[in-house]
């Protein structure tokens, strides 16, 4: 009984840990030649690597236009 | 043709979603755009730019940006239509950068809400007393006259210039209170400038600012969090194991300072 109870928490249990265990490799290549790489628990959904290019985009990129009479 | 109907039932499709999933305060009558300069580095000339909409009813007020609301649109039709991301990315980085946060007014109270990468916050709090100090000053802007203001907010002393012509105790960002619209404010540092840029009749759902898919913050957390997503490479959504940046050159540039100056310190 004992053997079959540990057999099943085995079976349980390692799957489980193996998609604990699981990374995700992304790397967001923004237009000034900043990459931002990225390792998460979970497959990105399409819309939040769409998200994470618009913030490394902005937050590494240049994307002002400038005002020659700005202080 | 065909291409171009799909989309266009794709993006009232989600229009309508969007509608049922967000509180509808009510219906705007009024709807001012303004436009913004906003800086992230005090000691780098020239602004980022963004541009506003300020829909107003029955004392109620709705301000987002228009790049944010165009650019969350076409992403959610061409998800929806099946596009390739890159595809997607492309088409997306026409529109520039538009802030993500949303602010709804109503005389009672303000409810902000952000997105900081891939996390939503919802805060609200009373309307704040600007305690506004009217000057004699006048200046014209879009043909109105207008009349100085000035008030301390978030940290900042911030000069309003509003109009009486257009009887709305509104303004962009969280500013009202005025016996007439804002037509034009900033900070002293000139920091940050909002200026209203053109206006029209306009009746569209006034949306409340969060959805079911919002986390409640107090003021405090969400300005911390926010200060750390902008310049310290975090990301409050919990799910990134590890992160690097590199430069062109293939150099680790993770750990570089990233200037940012937040419109409130508190």
């Amino acid at each position: 009984m004992k053997k079959l109870i540990l057999l099943s928490l085995i079976i349980i249990i390692l799957p489980i840990m193996a998609l604990a265990q699981q990374e995700y490799y992304y790397a967001f290549m923004t237009t000034c030649g900043r990459t931002a790489w990225v390792t998460t628990h979970h497959e990105m959904s399409a819309e939040e690597q769409l998200m994470y290019y618009d913030h490394y985009e902005h937050l590494y990129c240049e994307l002002q236009v400038f005002d020659p009479d700005a202080p | 043709m065909n291409y171009k109907l799909f989309f266009f039932f794709a993006f009232l499709f989600l229009f309508c979603q969007q509608v049922a999933s967000q509180d509808t305060l009510g219906t705007s009558t009024h709807r001012f755009q303004y436009a913004c300069k906003y800086k992230r580095d005090s000691l780098k000339k020239g602004y980022y730019n963004d541009l506003f909409f300020l829909d107003w009813g029955d004392n109620t007020s709705r301000f987002y940006s228009r790049i944010e609301y165009l650019k969350d649109s076409t992403m959610t039709a061409m998800l929806a239509a099946g596009e390739n991301i890159a595809v997607i990315q492309e088409e997306l980085r026409v529109y520039g950068y538009g802030k993500k946060y949303v602010i709804v007014k109503t005389p009672e109270e303000i409810v902000f809400s952000d997105r900081l990468i891939t996390s939503r916050f919802y805060y609200k709090e009373p309307a704040p007393d600007f305690q506004w100090s009217l000057k004699q000053d006048t200046c014209s802007i879009l043909g109105y006259p207008c009349q100085k203001a000035v008030c301390q907010y978030g940290g900042r002393v911030w000069t309003a210039w509003f109009t009486t012509h257009i009887p709305i105790s509104d303004g962009p960002y969280k500013f009202s209170g005025l016996p007439g619209l804002i037509l034009r404010i900033s900070d002293e540092d000139q920091f940050f400038i909002f200026e209203l840029s053109g206006m029209e009749d306009c009746q569209v759902p006034l949306l409340q600012a969060y959805g079911h898919n919002y986390n409640k913050i107090d003021k405090k957390r969400y300005l911390q969090i926010s200060y750390r997503v902008w310049t310290e490479n975090f990301d409050p959504s919990g799910n990134v194991k590890s992160f690097r940046v590199r430069d062109v050159q293939g150099r680790d540039v993770t750990d570089v300072n990233i200037p940012y100056i937040p419109i409130e310190l508190y």
